[in-house]
């Protein structure tokens, strides 16, 4: 038995892992744009060792074959090495006339992509992209398109620290921390995680395909998605007033989304092309920042910001995070710049559709406008319905009604009504100021609202009669809340009245559309409330303890254990309420680290 | 004192449980769910909210132990007509009730009358001790707990093995344990259970007790 059992992953691992190794920095962009990147040279990197492979996701870009076991083998590791094992040969090697063997040169040459990057102070995204970043290529699998590229290749010249000192820098300088062009293993960590967690629930984002680590914890995190470029790759051509390019640029961009399959019936003339383009970049932004403010999800949206893909997906997880409460008064602090709140990100994505307007006009009229003709332009409106609507749908699902009702309760007054009673306590903030936080400041929200649609429905299944204004307090009362804060004034008291009036009347609507009984419509609430309103949600700071547990643990881990305990936490992260059982067991040892890491998640429920 | 003892199984294979707990409780009873952990609960309340509703039960309480816990749900469920104390890993359990201080109040809520349920690990708290998830070891629960005390509810005086299979294995282990015990060890297969109704005990299924080291009666 156990023989056959080996001769069946033999034949496996003897699968070839040609796709992976055809990665070598062949891209499209390459002869469409060549003044959107800079064009490194890279060689071998040595030592390193898989530390994580995500191996659902190379199965759904077809990197490797469906029914490969979910775990690493030699040939697999030495192919991701071969490929993704690499660092470039930059400015600084050919000042210093640096010589490398030539069995270590790789065949291909790999794009730094140029975009506008805040930090930069030249804001036209003349020497500002990607620092320590290059695209190792693109694949190919069942219709689908896919970029991949990899965090921690080196230093390019577009780093900030190049821009600031005008000098460039070798690979791996330890003076000067982010521009040396190297990764760390416990962002990329932090980035796997929270980008699978995500992704598992609908939220647009990059997803690490591997972690290649080396010594003093340093990595290279492979990355992928269905397209990586980014607003600012755009914005930058208009800054320059390079319409040609920008131009190349869109229409690259939509051919792409159509050929994926994203966008369907797109028209085939340039100028309807453009305004399709354009309709859909509006929804996208306005869409993306009413789902960034409903689940707490914080992305420095700034508009030459470099935190978001064009789809509205996340990218680079240095800032992100996702609260546990409505935080708006925490802000990033990047080097003396302060990001924007929670609450200014719509403002911010906003901007970002009006840029996109200015930017069709510019390709349809083939002459650039300032940004500021546009900032009463009609389409605007688009945005400002379809972020309203969005929002209107978020909170339906997040009481737990089912997606076949969203479009006719979105529209009921109830529920207009409802969103501004959980509003009111959901931005209340602590009377105990602004303070300082590691990495910016904050002002402590005080009230969890998930907690309330958690167990509003379980109270109301036994006699159908509102909760006390007390009890109401005591159910969303965070741990952040001192006294002073908890205090009923005859305004809170009314909204509570007004929460649990408008709450009911959605109830007995949606029964009504269902037909059902009032009663079982409450028990199907409560129970799919139980998952999406789950008490134990991850938040920015349990990522980063977490991490670090992973990174304490590791010695005894192997790629395939951390891949192994990943997917349980994504699943025990899972808020769709159709979920499946993970029925998957882990060995003893892992079990204990699984429970430690639901442990820290409880811990940090609240924080930042 | 009403209680009822699952040893685990499916739906189809409980009927006759579940419907003698159905003639013991009140018309439109309120039912609190304690899952042993509260990873997977959502899902396995599900279930359960699922069978019990086939018969007119509809009202029902979630109620995770390990994870911090809201005053106003925890008063609704000391007010409910029926607790059920879900499968899972026994060990972590009854750490979880004891660092809750919940092992009394469930008595007190025994004594003055509401009904007590558990499956699997919920049915072993509720008998002295819960040495039977310990063995055998080739079917047992894993002390990752590390609990030393391992006294449980203490709300009849026999033991509870549930998952029972008719084996040598088996019977060997639990005859070598009820060696040392003073007390009978239900052993029950999965469909099967025991409904105690103040004195009287009633057995569903397939059990088998072992007593000073004896295998003794077969039920039914």
């Amino acid at each position: 038995m156990k023989q056959k059992e080996t001769k069946k992953k033999d034949l496996v691992t003897q699968k070839d892992y040609r796709k992976i190794e055809k990665l070598t920095g062949e891209h499209p962009l390459k002869a469409l744009l060549p003044d959107a990147y800079v064009s490194y040279p890279a060689r071998t990197r040595k030592n390193g060792r898989i530390t994580y492979f995500n191996f659902h996701l190379a199965k759904e870009m077809g990197l490797i074959q469906k029914e490969h076991p979910l775990e690493m083998n030699d040939i697999l590791e030495e192919s991701l090495l071969k490929t993704f094992s690499l660092v470039i040969i930059n400015e600084y090697d050919e000042e210093h006339k640096k010589k490398f063997k030539e069995e270590d040169i790789k065949p291909g040459t790999y794009m730094a992509t140029r975009y506008l990057q805040p930090q930069h102070k030249d804001n036209l995204g003349l020497s500002s992209g990607d620092g320590r970043s290059i695209w190792n290529g693109y694949t190919e699998y069942k219709g689908k398109t896919w970029d991949i590229s990899s965090r921690g290749t080196g230093a390019t010249r577009l780093s900030p620290a190049t821009s600031k000192y005008g000098r460039f820098f070798e690979s791996g300088d330890p003076t000067i921390s982010y521009g040396c062009g190297y990764a760390e293993l416990d962002e990329a960590l932090e980035g796997a995680f929270f980008s699978e967690v995500l992704h598992r629930n609908h939220i647009k984002t990059e997803r690490t395909l591997a972690i290649i680590s080396f010594e003093k914890d340093l990595v290279i995190a492979v990355r992928a998605y269905e397209n990586l470029l980014r607003p600012s790759h755009f914005f930058r051509y208009i800054k320059q007033n390079n319409l040609e390019s920008l131009r190349k640029m869109a229409l690259y961009y939509i051919e792409r989304q159509e050929s994926n399959g994203v966008w369907q019936n797109v028209p085939r003339e340039e100028k309807e092309r453009l305004d399709f383009f354009l309709r859909k970049q509006i929804e996208i932004f306005a869409r993306t920042a009413a789902t960034f403010e409903d689940d707490y999800i914080f992305c420095w949206m700034d508009w030459d910001g470099d935190n978001i893909l064009m789809d509205g997906g996340i990218i680079d997880y240095g800032s992100v995070r996702q609260f546990g409460l409505y935080h708006h008064g925490y802000k990033f602090d990047d080097d003396g710049k302060f990001s924007v709140t929670i609450e200014q990100q719509k403002t911010k994505a906003r901007y970002i559709a009006q840029t996109f307007i200015q930017v069709v006009d510019a390709l349809q009229k083939n002459k650039k406008t300032t940004i500021k003709e546009f900032e009463n332009h009609k389409l605007l409106k688009i945005f400002d319905d379809h972020f309203e609507e969005c929002k209107n749908k978020n909170l339906i699902h997040k009481i737990g009604f089912e997606d076949h009702l969203l479009e006719t309760l979105a529209h009921s007054s109830y529920l207009k009504n409802f969103r501004e009673s959980f509003a009111f306590f959901e931005r209340v903030q602590s009377k105990t100021g602004e303070y300082k936080v590691s990495d910016g400041v904050s002002h402590d929200a005080v009230f969890c609202m998930r907690d309330i649609l958690r167990e509003l429905p379980q109270l109301l299944l036994r006699n159908y009669e509102a909760i006390s204004p007390e009890d109401f307090i005591e159910i969303i009362r965070s741990s952040y809340a001192k006294e002073k804060d908890l205090i009923i004034t005859p305004t809170r008291k009314e909204q509570i009245t007004l929460f649990q009036k408008n709450y009911m009347k959605l109830l007995e609507k949606a029964s009504q559309l269902e037909k059902c009984s009032l009663q079982d419509m409450l028990l199907k609430i409560t129970l799919r409330s139980a998952v999406i309103n789950k008490y134990d949600r991850i938040t920015g700071d349990s990522i980063t303890i977490i991490a670090d547990k992973i990174i304490k643990s590791r010695p005894k881990l192997n790629s395939t254990q951390i891949f192994q305990i990943l997917e349980r936490f994504i699943s025990y992260q899972d808020l769709n309420p159709e979920k499946a059982e993970q029925k998957e067991k882990l060995n003893p040892k892992e079990e204990k680290l699984l429970f430690a890491l639901f442990s820290i998640v409880r811990d940090y429920r609240e924080g930042l | 004192m009403k209680l009822i003892l699952y040893s685990g199984g499916t739906e189809k294979e409980n009927t006759e449980l579940d419907l003698s707990l159905q003639k013991l409780l009140p018309k439109d009873p309120l039912v609190t769910y304690i899952p042993s952990s509260s990873l997977d609960a959502e899902i396995h309340f599900s279930r359960y909210v699922k069978r019990l509703k086939e018969y007119d039960i509809h009202k029902f309480i979630h109620f995770p132990i390990d994870i911090p816990s809201d005053p106003v749900l925890e008063a609704e469920v000391w007010k409910s007509d029926l607790i059920h104390l879900d499968g899972g890993n026994t060990f972590y359990f009854l750490a979880t009730l004891r660092k809750k201080k919940l092992l009394g109040k469930l008595r007190t809520f025994v004594q003055e009358g509401g009904i007590l349920s558990g499956e699997s690990a919920g049915a072993i708290l509720q008998t002295p001790n819960i040495a039977t998830a310990g063995f055998p070891e080739f079917d047992c629960d894993e002390n990752d707990v590390n609990l030393k005390n391992l006294s449980a509810l203490n709300l009849v005086s026999f033991e509870f093995a549930p998952h029972f299979v008719n084996s040598k294995r088996y019977e060997e282990a639990y005859i070598k344990h009820t060696k040392k015990t003073s007390i009978p060890l239900y052993a029950c297969k999965d469909g099967g259970g025991i409904i105690v109704n103040g004195n009287n005990l009633q057995f569903i299924g397939k059990i088998v007790c072992f007593f000073k080291g004896k295998k003794l009666i077969r039920f039914p």
